[in-house]
């Protein structure tokens, strides 16, 4: 405690004297002296250096990284709507979350695409199988029993092959593909396509010319190379590939784009011979992709490598969603027409028509009554249908058993989800009973005031009040000045009244 | 006897360790700060690869239905 920190801090008196005194020869208790004035300056270059350090990061980084989360923020609002657009068409719900790391050594954070879409009627379950397995696989032995855990499952399972592709592939967007339906199990597509085409290049070679005969060859080649080069390309791929197939483009287009053989394979005319054609071309097609996507899966690919987390991506299918609902159970049972929209303008918007939708069978037979139905106040479709698994056909059958002279209005006007409170009210009304079906239009359909025909009414009104003044005051418009007229004339008045109205 | 540099070294150890304590504390700011914004650019990213692959298979398609028109 000789000299204070503040002395210490300042460096360059010691220092001075230290290496002016260097020449010198000095003592041992000069030299121990200088030794710590050294360690000492060390020591305030590193607390300097980590003051500085932080210094940096609070003031210089951190900004830069709220105006770049800022921005991302914003960019994902931009997105979200995309995203859902291609979630909906996908009917998957794609979501990311945090997992620990699982390799300390060489993978600290990875990111793994996994979905768990699954076909109609296959519970597909590898991939969150392979989730579990990751979060919960700790160690080396752990890692590699996971690993051939995923490989026992990929073979098991390969018909989920097509479904196991990557988040992108998963999207749906393959349904534009007019070829993609077909492509359900791939392994027994392999084997199936081995030997079709042994077949057609033995016949084309056989049957066609030598420059056709070369193309075909070339072709066949392509073909026949393209399915074991898939298994291997897999191999490959489970062995070698540790980064993501997710950061290459989509292989499938580029790949066909690129490589003109198999784009001549897609034309070549022994695809319009060969029935397997179509599906060599579609295998084509689809086994480079199937075998680019189906890395993540497998081998869980690195994205993008983080400190101490691992961000992962599922994919989970929408089952339940409310447009497949709609598309399969709900049948409506009444449609309304709004018949307001082509209404005279003179007219106020009146109730719109009911007609009953039945099916096209029976459509003569009820035309004759034309029976507008009284509808319940609160129908609700979606909630009804659920319970009420009777199918069109049932329908169609029950319209068939009627007969046209003994039915009454309550077999016509019979749903399958008509409520017994109405039979009374049939009883009483007979064949027409009051029409109140105001109480089923959507009050946002009923929000849509009509105001344009509100407009010509008052055009009309205006018009009908200037020409009824113009033939009581001037008598005739045509022999009036064009003074008179121009101010007088009711096509005058309806164009500045309806700029006025419009303008207001 | 104590040396007047030792007290002055573990001044400065101490200010060393107060200095490296707020820098860990900036840099794990940092790198939550960081990891909030990969995960949302993982969206990003997620729907950068969605559009792609939809571009080509888009583009794929019309070409195999000889419906690509060039761009004018």
């Amino acid at each position: 405690m000789s000299r204070p920190l503040s002395q210490i801090i300042q460096p360059s008196g010691p220092m001075a004297g230290s290496s002016a005194a260097a020449p010198r020869q000095l003592s041992l208790t000069e030299e121990l002296e200088r030794l710590e004035q050294s360690i000492t300056l060390t020591m305030q270059e590193i607390d300097r250096n980590f003051s500085q350090c932080h210094r940096i990061i609070t003031h210089s980084i951190m900004p830069i990284v709220d105006r770049y989360a800022e921005h991302s923020r914003d960019l994902c609002e931009g997105i979200s709507f995309w995203k859902g657009f291609f979630e909906d068409s996908a009917d998957v719900a794609i979501g990311t979350y945090e997992s620990r790391p699982e390799e300390e050594a060489t993978m600290t954070t990875e990111e793994t695409f996994e979905e768990t879409r699954d076909n109609d009627e296959t519970e597909h379950t590898v991939d969150q199988t392979e989730t579990t397995a990751m979060q919960g696989g700790d160690g080396e032995g752990e890692r590699e029993d996971h690993t051939m855990t995923l490989q026992d499952e990929d073979t098991d399972s390969t018909d989920h092959e097509f479904e196991d592709e990557s988040i992108l592939a998963s999207m749906n967007l393959t349904g534009s593909k007019p070829k993609r339906p077909e492509s359900g199990k791939q392994p027994t597509k392999w084997a199936a396509m081995q030997s079709p085409y042994d077949k057609l290049k033995k016949e084309v070679r056989s049957q066609q010319q030598a420059p056709r005969r070369r193309m075909s060859l070339d072709d066949s080649m392509d073909e026949s190379m393209t399915p074991p080069r898939l298994p291997a390309s897999m191999e490959a791929l489970n062995l070698q590939d540790s980064k993501s197939s997710l950061l290459d483009p989509p292989t499938t287009p580029d790949m066909l784009r690129g490589n003109p053989s198999s784009r001549r394979m897609l034309d070549s005319p022994e695809d319009d011979d060969s029935p397997f054609a179509p599906a060599t071309a579609r295998a084509a097609t689809s086994a480079l992709p199937v075998a680019s996507s189906r890395r993540p899966t497998k081998r869980e690919p690195i994205l993008h490598r983080a400190v101490d987390t691992n961000w992962r991506v599922q994919a989970t299918p929408q089952r339940k969603t409310p447009r497949k609902v709609s598309a399969t159970t709900v049948t409506p049972k009444h449609r309304v027409i709004a018949s307001y929209a082509d209404s005279s303008p003179m007219s106020s918007p009146p109730p719109p028509q009911i007609t009953t939708v039945f099916s096209p069978i029976n459509t003569a037979k009820r035309l004759g009554f034309n029976i507008k139905p009284r509808e319940k106040a609160d129908p609700q479709p979606a909630v009804q249908q659920p319970r009420d698994p009777k199918t069109p056909v049932t329908a169609r059958k029950r319209w068939d058993n009627l007969d046209p002279k003994t039915m009454t209005a309550k077999d016509l006007l019979m749903d399958d989800d008509f409520d017994d409170d109405d039979d009374d009210d049939f009883n009483k009304l007979g064949f027409s009973p009051p029409v109140t079906m105001q109480f089923t239009l959507p009050p946002s359909r009923l929000m849509q005031t009509p105001a344009k025909q509100a407009s010509k009414m008052l055009v009309n009104d205006i018009m009908r009040s200037a020409g009824f003044r113009a033939g009581f005051a001037g008598g005739d418009d045509t022999q009036t000045t064009a003074e008179t007229s121009m101010q007088d004339s009711p096509s005058m008045l309806a164009g500045d009244s309806q700029f006025d109205f419009i303008n207001q | 006897m104590e040396s007047p540099h030792e007290s002055q070294q573990s001044l400065l150890l101490a200010r060393i360790i107060g200095n490296v304590e707020k820098l860990n504390e900036a840099v794990k700011e940092f790198n939550n700060r960081i990891r909030e914004i990969n995960a949302a650019n993982l969206e990003a990213e997620l729907f950068s690869h969605m559009w792609q692959n939809y571009q080509s298979y888009l583009e794929m398609n019309l070409e195999e239905t000889n419906s690509l028109v060039p761009p004018k």
